[in-house]
């Protein structure tokens, strides 16, 4: 299955040991593999070799000039390499000796000392000389360069790596040379404030730096690098699901800080600024400390004891249709489960929802109706290496799914993957976009139909692929006749060329019409949008206008394809597969389904059957709370209040009920509303699971001792039925797990050990052969579902060989000429900010994100786009709206 | 062993019965330490500034075998940073001085307190503002020595060097005692 047949291999010997490697690794890496770790500076796994600091020499003895740098020199066949010999560890000494000639040597006060790559190459070549001119040192005082970069420059080795991160991997190119020789120093591009820079705050620089020169100013003086203890956890806000490592100082229990890591997940050490900074929340002082209790009208602190014997005392009364709840997209997969157990087995009500973005709930309708799973099919990583074309239509991914979009830009300037970005305004990636599309807002249905229509009449389309897997092609042609060139162009404002010009790139895979590979298949193109662009109404039309153009052109179920609608929280994608949903069950089984639901009844092992209508949506409950037809809620880890762009409407809602329980970390909006508040555990605090929007399972590890009195969301629950009269059903989160893996069909085999397996190594670094990976090469830590008991490794591609119905079913959307689109009816608004994720419950209390947001930091140069807060109107039901507005913020 | 050398042996005896007695009337009198006494390791403030020394390096932590030291950090204007908290859990220091030989600042040091009795453990846990309070009348000072070479000394309160007028005198009382 691995394509490593192909790759020429060569062998070397390094001290003295054999090594086989492909053909184009260099010789660090070469080195690395066998196990023999060489100093570097400028080199970095991720980075193009660059070969400025000089300290990672090696001595090559097969050849004539025989002391070379290992981080830039490919191996050949039968060369030999010595890299401690005495003539290399002089030209080391050498180079450190150079560097200390200005180095300040201020390790006591410096962050970086005890992992500082200068204190560990000094110690490695022996150099005990400092200062070995003798002459006053050139010195730089501290700069803060903005909300969450300092640099103190007289540490700089010049390796550039900040530099080069910044450009080649994030890229934002904020980072800068200035000056030439002796006097060059790094600063913000240009000389100009890192504020006013295209800089995100991502951080990597300040990771990447081997010394003590950029620095985190959320961290900086506040620890010492080897008294942190190192948790390896998923980051909890967005839908890509970095994972990081979160740094507990052991002495005082609080996070100190957050660091990507290399070779694990899907993001390779990079983060995103709420990942980096965002951890500040978990240690605030307004976190709830104990349970609350409404009594006279007012809420004040109470013990678990009473709260909890409240609760177990008033819900049975409401049983059934009156009873409603919204599960958290942000708690785990275990917490989901189990609350979708209790809802629909205790309470005995399918009034389950959470909140997909905005405050409004999973809708039934879309890419479900064509693929039997609105799941996205291909994962990041899989598109990074191997999309030849990828269409973002309306979404400022940027903004919702950073790191996601770090990585397309580094697939598009690294491998040319063609990249076609249509949005109603510019967005970060239009910058590096091969199509720049603008649309008339609310367009993208017409859009995407009128592109499919196009690619039919173009006969780009694969006959095969239709003919086998399917359905209803000709009555979606009925349907997309209509969509004539002009008339799409009249309906969005896109000339015609340009709709011709991405339907020929989309198509054909960004190869041309003559592009076609050996097997007779274009490269593959991948479509992706933020799954918040389809949530308002025909925002269904968006789904089978994207899975139209997938199906007609092939694109599914093969690798760097796919139509990928990517959820917005980090565990959304978690919650609708344990089944939070009105209309679904655990494992997207319809609740109409009778075999599902007494499959469900036998797992969990309930009398009565479970309730066989679909219950009501988000936007249903709160409608049926303020008529009185729902009477008591339960609302886990959600602020319907806050998210919603009508927070007066729904907090009326909520106060028509008779019983209202929130469990969260702080006291929200939609707290306040509540009868009895329970304090819940931060993600910092807990074991469990959540799964990204591309379908990764992935760990999530205690860091910290719970706060106060608060207990994870699932040990409330534990507790709560347990005072109901159940047994107590579970004493740890793997143990719910378990059964998940049990009940769960896509779960299937999932277990602690399966999802700490080692991540595979990314190809598509420099130094190593491009080649593209076979699928099971991508598989990185964390495992993306479905999985089966006999093979609980996952699949990176959905629908490889069928789909749940057996065939996909196209759905046509006719063609309605002048559906037009009113602009500047904008009422309420919600930001989409990089310095906030959802409600900014947990965001808006992290100082440094606050900061960053408040200071228009990197968000905010137009000229990059990155500008833009976005002003989104959720409840807007006839604008037919999707991106929103630019507004200087 | 002879006869004469029991009458040796009285001789001495005799010798010191008229001397004044060598014993030391603890706790109401108390002897001179050395000055490479180890009592508890303490703070020391910077005679100029008024401040603490420290930079919370952490060095002394992580030299410690027994982990007696633990401290919390934040930025500070002029030294860069320096120890929010500072505790030094007397129990369990073996008072072997790594801390001191750690510190690149000289911010530590052995101080002559060693009455470590207490009657609740709680009060052997010695925070920044205790260290301090003990580290007072602690300071460096730079002296020649007899080969002309120029090095930096710590004095204790109570004790004088070389370059003291009474010295001398010190020196004579001392070593009458022993
Ligand atoms: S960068 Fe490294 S060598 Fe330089 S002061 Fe910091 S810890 Fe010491
Ligand atoms: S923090 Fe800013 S300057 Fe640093 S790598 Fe990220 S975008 Fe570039
Ligand atoms: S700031 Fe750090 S990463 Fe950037 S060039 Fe200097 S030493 Fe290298
Ligand atoms: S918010 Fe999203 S992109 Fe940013 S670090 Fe977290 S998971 Fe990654
Ligand atoms: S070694 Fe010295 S400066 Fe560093 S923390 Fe200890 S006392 Fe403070
Ligand atoms: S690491 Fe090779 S030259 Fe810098």
């Amino acid at each position: 299955m691995t394509q490593e047949s192909n790759v020429e291999m060569v062998n070397l010997e390094i001290d003295g040991k054999p090594v086989r490697v492909p053909k184009g690794t260099f010789v660090f890496r070469a080195a690395a593999m066998a196990g023999i770790n060489i100093p570097n500076f400028c080199q970095y796994p991720d980075l193009r070799p660059f070969g400025a600091c000089r300290s990672c020499m090696c001595e090559i003895v097969t050849r004539r000039s025989n002391i070379d740098i290992s981080c830039s020199t490919p191996v050949s066949e039968g060369m030999k390499v010595f890299t401690r010999s005495p003539k290399v560890l002089e030209a080391q000494r050498f180079a450190v000796e150079a560097l200390l000639v200005d180095h300040p040597i201020d390790c006591p006060i410096c962050d970086k000392s005890g992992e500082c790559e200068l204190q560990n190459h000094a110690y490695y070549t022996n150099v005990r000389t400092n200062n070995p001119l003798a002459r006053p040192k050139n010195s730089w005082e501290y700069e803060t360069l903005s909300e969450s970069v300092m640099i103190k420059r007289d540490r700089c080795v010049l390796c550039g790596r900040c530099v080069r991160v910044c450009d080649e991997l994030v890229g934002s190119t904020a980072l800068a040379w200035a000056n030439r020789g002796n006097d060059s120093y790094i600063d913000a591009a240009f000389g100009k404030d890192l504020k006013d820079s295209p800089c995100v705050s991502c951080g990597l620089c300040i990771e990447v730096c081997p010394v003590g020169a950029l620095l985190n100013t959320s961290y900086h003086d506040t620890a010492r690098a080897w008294f942190l203890k190192k948790v390896k956890t998923v980051c909890t806000f967005c839908g890509v699901g970095c994972s990081m490592e979160l740094h507990v100082e052991e002495e005082t229990g609080r996070i100190k800080r957050i660091v990507g890591t290399q070779d694990t997940g899907i993001n390779n050490e990079q983060l995103c600024a709420r990942g980096f900074f965002g951890f500040e929340f978990v240690q605030r002082d307004d976190r709830l400390q104990a349970p609350l209790v409404r009594k006279d009208g007012e809420l004040v602190e109470s013990s678990w004891q009473e709260a909890l014997s409240l609760v177990a005392e008033r819900l049975p009364r409401y049983q059934g249709d009156s009873f409603a709840a919204i599960a958290g997209a942000h708690s785990t997969n275990e917490e989901n489960y189990l609350f979708g157990k209790f809802v629909r087995g205790v309470m005995r009500s399918n009034h389950i929802d959470f909140d997909a973005g905005m405050g409004r709930g999973v809708r039934p309708a879309g890419l479900r109706d064509v693929f039997g799973s609105d799941a996205p099919m291909n994962g990041f990583v899989d598109v990074y290496e191997n999309a030849g074309c990828v269409l973002l239509i309306g979404s400022n991914l940027s903004a919702t799914h950073p790191v996601f979009t770090y990585k397309l830009q580094t697939a598009v300037r690294r491998r040319g993957s063609k990249l076609i970005v249509a949005s109603p305004q510019a967005v970060p990636l239009s910058q590096i976009a091969t199509l720049d599309i603008r649309y008339r807002e609310g367009a993208e249905a017409d859009l995407l139909n009128g592109l499919a229509a196009l690619i039919a009449r173009r006969e780009l389309v694969a006959h095969d692929f239709l003919a086998q897997r399917v359905d209803g092609l000709h009555e979606w042609w009925q349907a997309a006749q209509g969509y004539t060139a002009h008339g799409t162009s009249a309906n969005t404002g896109v000339p015609v060329e340009v709709l011709e010009q991405a339907a020929e790139i989309y198509a054909t895979g960004g190869s041309g019409v003559d592009g076609r590979g050996a097997d007779g298949l274009f490269p593959p193109s991948a479509i992706f949008y933020s799954s918040a662009l389809t949530l308002r109404d025909g925002g269904e039309n968006i789904d089978y206008g994207a899975a139209a153009l997938a199906l007609l052109t092939g694109n599914v179920g093969r690798p760097g394809a796919g139509v990928n609608s990517l959820k917005t929280a980090n565990n959304s994608q978690g919650a609708l597969d344990m089944g939070c949903v009105p209309f679904l069950l655990p494992g997207e089984r319809p609740v109409e389904d009778p075999e599902s639901r007494r499959a469900l009844q036998q797992a969990w092992s309930l009398p009565d059957p479970l309730p066989a209508r679909p219950g009501l949506g988000l936007e249903g409950m709160l409608d049926a709370a303020r008529s009185g037809r729902v009477r008591a809620m339960y609302i886990m880890g959600s602020n319907p209040v806050e998210a919603s762009s009508n927070p007066q409407r729904v907090a009326d809602a909520l106060g028509h009920l008779d019983f209202l329980v929130v469990q969260d970390m702080f006291l929200t909006q939609t707290g306040r509303q509540a009868d009895v508040v329970l304090p819940a555990c931060s993600w910092a605090e807990k074991d469990g699971t959540f799964t990204s929007a591309e379908r990764r399972i992935q760990r999530v590890n205690k860091a910290l001792t719970n706060y106060g009195q608060s207990i994870p969301d699932w040990t409330i629950l534990v507790h709560l039925l347990e005072r109901m009269g159940f047994e107590r059903l579970y004493t740890h989160s793997d143990q719910i797990l378990a059964e998940i893996a049990a009940v769960v069909p896509s779960y299937a085999g999932i277990n602690r050990r399966v999802l700490e397996r080692a991540g595979n190594v990314m190809t598509m670094r420099p130094g190593r052969v491009y080649r593209n990976p076979s699928l099971d090469e991508i598989k990185r830590l964390g495992v993306q579902w479905p999985t089966t008991d006999a093979d609980p490794h996952g699949t990176p591609v959905l629908y490889a060989d069928s789909f749940p119905n057996g065939k996909a079913r196209l759905v046509g959307v006719p063609f309605q000429a002048g559906r037009l689109l009113a602009d500047g009816v904008y009422r309420g608004t919600i930001r989409i900010s990089l310095y906030h994720q959802g409600t900014g419950t947990m965001t808006g209390r992290c100082p440094t994100l606050v900061s960053l947001d408040e200071g228009g930091a990197a968000d905010s140069s137009p000229e990059r786009g990155r500008g833009v807060g976005m002003l989104r109107s959720p409840n807007l039901q006839q604008s037919g709206y999707s991106t929103g507005q630019l507004t200087d913020i | 062993m002879s006869l004469t050398d029991r009458f040796k042996g009285f001789y001495v005896t005799l010798g010191e019965f008229f001397k004044p007695p060598t014993t030391v009337q603890y706790p109401v009198e108390r002897r001179d330490k050395g000055h490479r006494f180890r009592g508890l390791p303490v703070l020391v403030t910077d005679p100029h500034t008024g401040e603490e020394k420290c930079t919370a390096c952490g060095l002394c932590a992580t030299a410690c075998p027994n982990n007696v030291i633990t401290m919390t950090s934040e930025p500070h204007a002029t030294k860069g940073r320096h120890p929010v908290t500072y505790t030094v859990q007397a129990p369990r220091c073996l008072f072997c001085g790594l801390c001191v030989e750690a510190c690149p600042v000289k911010a530590i040091q052995m101080s002559h307190h060693f009455e470590l009795a207490a009657t609740d453990r709680n009060n052997l846990l010695y925070d920044k503002q205790k260290l301090l309070e003990l580290g007072r009348g602690i300071y460096d000072e730079i002296e020649q020595t007899e080969s002309g070479e120029w090095v930096e000394v710590t004095r204790f309160p109570g004790e004088v060097g070389p370059n003291d007028p009474e010295f001398e005198q010190h020196e004579r009382q001392t070593a009458a005692r022993y």
